[in-house]
């Protein structure tokens, strides 16, 4: 064989610029504006390497972000985004049931994950990622979705 | 095995010449022909560079011999070569001289020789070429061919190969600047001449998917913290069709030939980027039958 394949997992760097996006177009509430700006990836790890990789060093307004790779979720813990692979999606209950009093943004790619409870999840739509949100659920996490967020989601 | 039949076609060629009487009269192509059969061609070139050639189809083999070899000594693996432009014009020109068919077969296989040189030098070429050198490895096939004295299958199988080969070089030098499509198209426009000339080409199907499914990952690196979410759509587009049109490509080059693990793997990573769930587990079940 002449050339060499690139070996990067194509879908996982297009959900890694998303939750990026997703984090420069949301407002969280003022108490969690300080400190780190933590996303928290959960059960994959290309989406979690891609990720730090290019946007680890990039600060959303005035907190820097922290990437950290988790294979499950930790009681207790606290992140501004959490994004739960399909791989984990046993984790997204207790995320949920323990996210709803802490402004954690809550991301996942499958099917059925927005009803229970997800605040926005990837779909696939003609072989492109696009994102379908729960704007409920965001409201009672006191997270304001932007103007650019809400023109691109799916219903 | 080079060297003896050098031997054997140097015995032939002074044996003959000798019949022929070529040198009679003609004082500096007698003085050519011994510092030839003592291994001084140098001094053999000057010696019949001076001489009248007349119309002797010996006279233009002998010279055209004598300049092979200096090329063979002072230029062989220059690309521009005057001693092997010369060795070729004059051993041409004795053939079509050789109504008696004395010289003849001595001099094809002298411009064999030749042949092979400029198609090694168009290998190479395209192995070390630049932006301001890629016509030059096409320049030294056309070389190769129009002096190849083999077979038409002979002839294919290095047009097969010098293609697959002038494809990478050009495939090369584009992913030291992805900005710049020239060397991307001329890969794409080599592969694709490569797979309608010669369909069994195992190697171009595979290729045109793995470069098509590059340009795809290549378009989405390209996003970054600056992008603003309207592009990153028109980012994933873009790669998404690149992986489309990777796709038909990959799926030919098990057609062509026995499916190696780096068809499976390219196959599956394009159907990964496409989001093809159920097809991924098909691949990847097949590659644990075939592979493990």
């Amino acid at each position: 064989m002449g050339q060499q394949l690139e070996e990067g997992d194509a879908r996982a760097m297009i959900q890694a610029n998303f939750i990026y996006q997703f984090a420069i177009n949301s407002n969280w509430p003022t108490e969690v504006k300080k400190g780190k700006f933590q996303i928290v990836v959960v059960g994959n790890e290309n989406v979690f390497k891609h990720m730090a990789e290019k946007y680890g060093t990039k600060p959303i307004g005035a907190q820097a972000i922290e990437v950290v790779n988790a294979s499950v979720w930790n009681a207790g813990q606290f992140a501004q985004i959490i994004f739960v692979d399909k791989s984990k999606k046993s984790e997204l209950q207790k995320i949920i049931k323990e996210g709803k009093s802490k402004s954690m943004l809550v991301v996942t790619n499958w099917e059925g994950a927005l009803t229970a409870g997800a605040c926005i999840n990837f779909k696939n739509v003609e072989n492109s990622i696009r994102y379908e949100m729960n704007e409920l659920s965001m409201s009672e996490r006191k997270i304001t979705p932007g103007n650019k967020l809400l023109q691109w989601k799916v219903q | 095995m080079e060297s003896t039949i050098k031997i054997i076609a140097i015995s032939i060629l002074f044996s003959l010449l000798q019949v022929a009487g070529f040198s009679q009269g003609n004082p500096k192509i007698t003085k050519a022909l011994e510092l030839s059969k003592s291994g001084q061609f140098d001094q053999a070139l000057v010696a019949i560079s001076q001489a009248d050639l007349g119309n002797s189809a010996q006279n233009f083999y002998l010279y055209g011999y004598i300049l092979k070899e200096c090329y063979k000594r002072n230029e062989l693996g220059t690309f521009e070569s005057e001693l092997r432009n010369k060795a070729r014009m004059n051993l041409t020109k004795s053939i079509e001289l050789d109504s008696k068919n004395e010289v003849t077969a001595n001099a094809k296989f002298a411009i064999s020789y030749l042949s092979s040189t400029w198609y090694n030098d168009a290998l190479s070429a395209t192995i070390i070429m630049d932006s301001s050198t890629v016509n030059i490895p096409e320049e030294l096939f056309k070389n190769a061919q129009s002096t190849h004295q083999g077979t038409k299958d002979e002839l294919l199988n290095m047009e097969e190969e010098f293609l697959s080969k002038l494809a990478e070089g050009h495939y090369r030098l584009w992913i030291t600047n992805t900005e710049n499509i020239f060397h991307l198209n001329e890969c794409v426009r080599i592969y694709t001449l490569l797979v309608s000339k010669f369909p069994g080409t195992c190697s171009a199907h595979l290729n045109l998917a793995i470069i098509s499914y590059n340009q795809g990952i290549f378009v989405i690196r390209s996003a970054g913290s600056s992008t603003n979410i309207e592009d990153l759509f028109t980012i994933q587009d873009r790669s998404i069709q690149k992986f489309k049109e990777a796709l038909p490509f990959a799926e030919k080059s098990f057609q062509d030939c026995k499916p190696q693990e780096s068809n499976y793997k390219v196959l599956l990573y394009i159907n990964k980027a496409l989001g093809n769930e159920e097809e991924v587990k098909r691949i990847q079940s097949e590659m644990k039958k075939r592979f493990q």
